[in-house]
């Protein structure tokens, strides 16, 4: 899969360099399908991952007002519901207001493994829209990189972490930088709707050399390293079908822990990490696995990477 | 006559011959056997002591006293683990 299928349009332009690197499909995280709403019991199942407001910078407002695809029009209503909040409004473009950020540090700060369903409902994102994102086309950095499981493992995630930072740090002084060529009154909703258009129509007609002489002088050096971090997601994405090698020896430990070890390598493992790693038996797919245990809100990500950096799951030819 | 029950909220899944659950309010996980899943399974209508042993020795080739022990042992622990309750 190329990453122009996920960066979104606004940026292909100044990033063509991006646009052409190869990463795998990630199959293991499908928001039509949320591995969060596998159970009718799900706390999420109104909100998936979207507990998070995102911060659209001002040309990405400017997108999304001047856009007149019909498929935006539930996004254009939010974003202008959004307009009619003073406090989250900026030439800079939307952010979350006080009382959310406040909420969601009390939220994130408790002590619990996972959040209430009310507690979701508090977070959930004003451009979801009855399971969809009604921005996606001009979605903010972390939507465009976040994935709950990474085909990838952690390398997966070392590169969608890598791609965030850049995202995150284009936005922001691509905001700055058409808040400083801007000027004139912020004051009512018609000017800020002008501004914002501006906004975008300034990044519309941005060179890529402009915009690596303005925004992004290093360019060429993060782009060289995200490269060398979708190699490594490349050669590290989980395979198809994985099962226990047979001379893996299994003890158990008593008090719910399993001892796995092999050759000279050995890792303890819970009872119900193991209960569901066991379903790896060469004919069920990775995918079928993971969502089994999505089922039940748990994430094997870590454990799966581990375990084939020890030799302990293998790809089942 | 104590009748035992589960606790509505919890969110299993089966896996081959074991169950899976999650306690979300505890976020703690908890892995059952075959024998205890079946034990679960029959909680899916609250029941006593008995009325379990009774379904345990229909579906398994076992000895009372040690159907009635393992019984008896289950549901202390599930009730400990806040998994069952006492109606």
């Amino acid at each position: 899969m190329l990453l122009a299928t996920k960066i979104p349009i606004v940026y292909h332009h100044l990033l063509p360099a991006l646009l052409d690197i190869e990463i795998p499909e990630e199959r293991l995280a499908n928001c039509s399908d949320c591995n969060l709403c596998q159970t009718p019991k799900s706390p999420y199942l109104k909100a998936k991952c979207c507990n998070y407001h995102p911060v659209q910078p001002n040309f990405l407002v400017g997108a999304l007002l001047t856009d007149e695809d019909p498929g935006l029009a539930e996004g254009r209503k939010r974003i202008l519901e959004q307009l009619q909040c003073g406090e989250k409004v900026s030439k800079l473009g939307l952010k979350p207001d006080a009382a959310y950020s406040s909420n969601q540090n009390r939220i994130l700060t408790q002590d619990q493994a996972f959040q209430t369903r009310e507690e979701l409902e508090t977070q959930l994102c004003p451009y979801y829209d009855q399971g969809n994102c009604s921005v996606w086309k001009y979605r903010e950095h972390l939507c465009v990189t976040y994935f709950c499981s990474s085909i990838g493992g952690k390398n997966g995630h070392l590169f969608w972490r890598k791609l965030d930072a850049l995202l995150k740090t284009l936005e922001d002084q691509l905001a700055e930088y058409v808040g400083g060529q801007l000027k004139g009154s912020f004051d009512t909703l018609a000017e800020q709707l002008a501004y914002f258009k501006k906004s975008y129509d300034l990044v519309q007609n941005m060179s890529p050399e402009q915009f690596e002489k303005n925004i992004c002088e290093n360019l060429s050096e993060e782009i060289k390293q995200l490269k060398e971090l979708a190699l490594a997601f490349r050669q590290h994405a989980f395979p198809e079908y994985l099962s226990f090698p047979k001379e893996i020896e299994i003890q158990n430990l008593g008090d719910h822990k399993i001892l796995l070890r092999l050759d000279d390598k050995e890792t303890e493992i819970s009872a119900v990490v193991y209960s569901l790693l066991r379903l790896f038996d060469g004919k069920r797919s990775t995918s079928e696995v993971f969502r089994k245990a999505f089922s039940v809100l748990y994430n094997l990500n870590d454990s799966v990477d581990e375990l084939i950096g020890l030799g302990m799951l293998r790809e089942e030819l | 006559m104590t009748i035992y029950q589960r606790i509505p909220d919890l969110i299993t899944a089966a896996l081959d011959d074991d169950l899976v659950m999650l306690d979300i309010e505890k976020g703690k996980y908890f892995s059952l056997n075959p024998v205890a899943g079946s034990i679960w399974d029959l909680l899916e209508t609250p029941r006593s002591e008995a009325e379990l042993i009774a379904a345990l020795m229909e579906e398994y080739e076992v000895e009372s006293e040690q159907c009635t022990s393992e019984t008896q042992l289950f549901l202390a622990e599930m009730l400990k683990l806040g998994l069952i309750k006492t109606a």
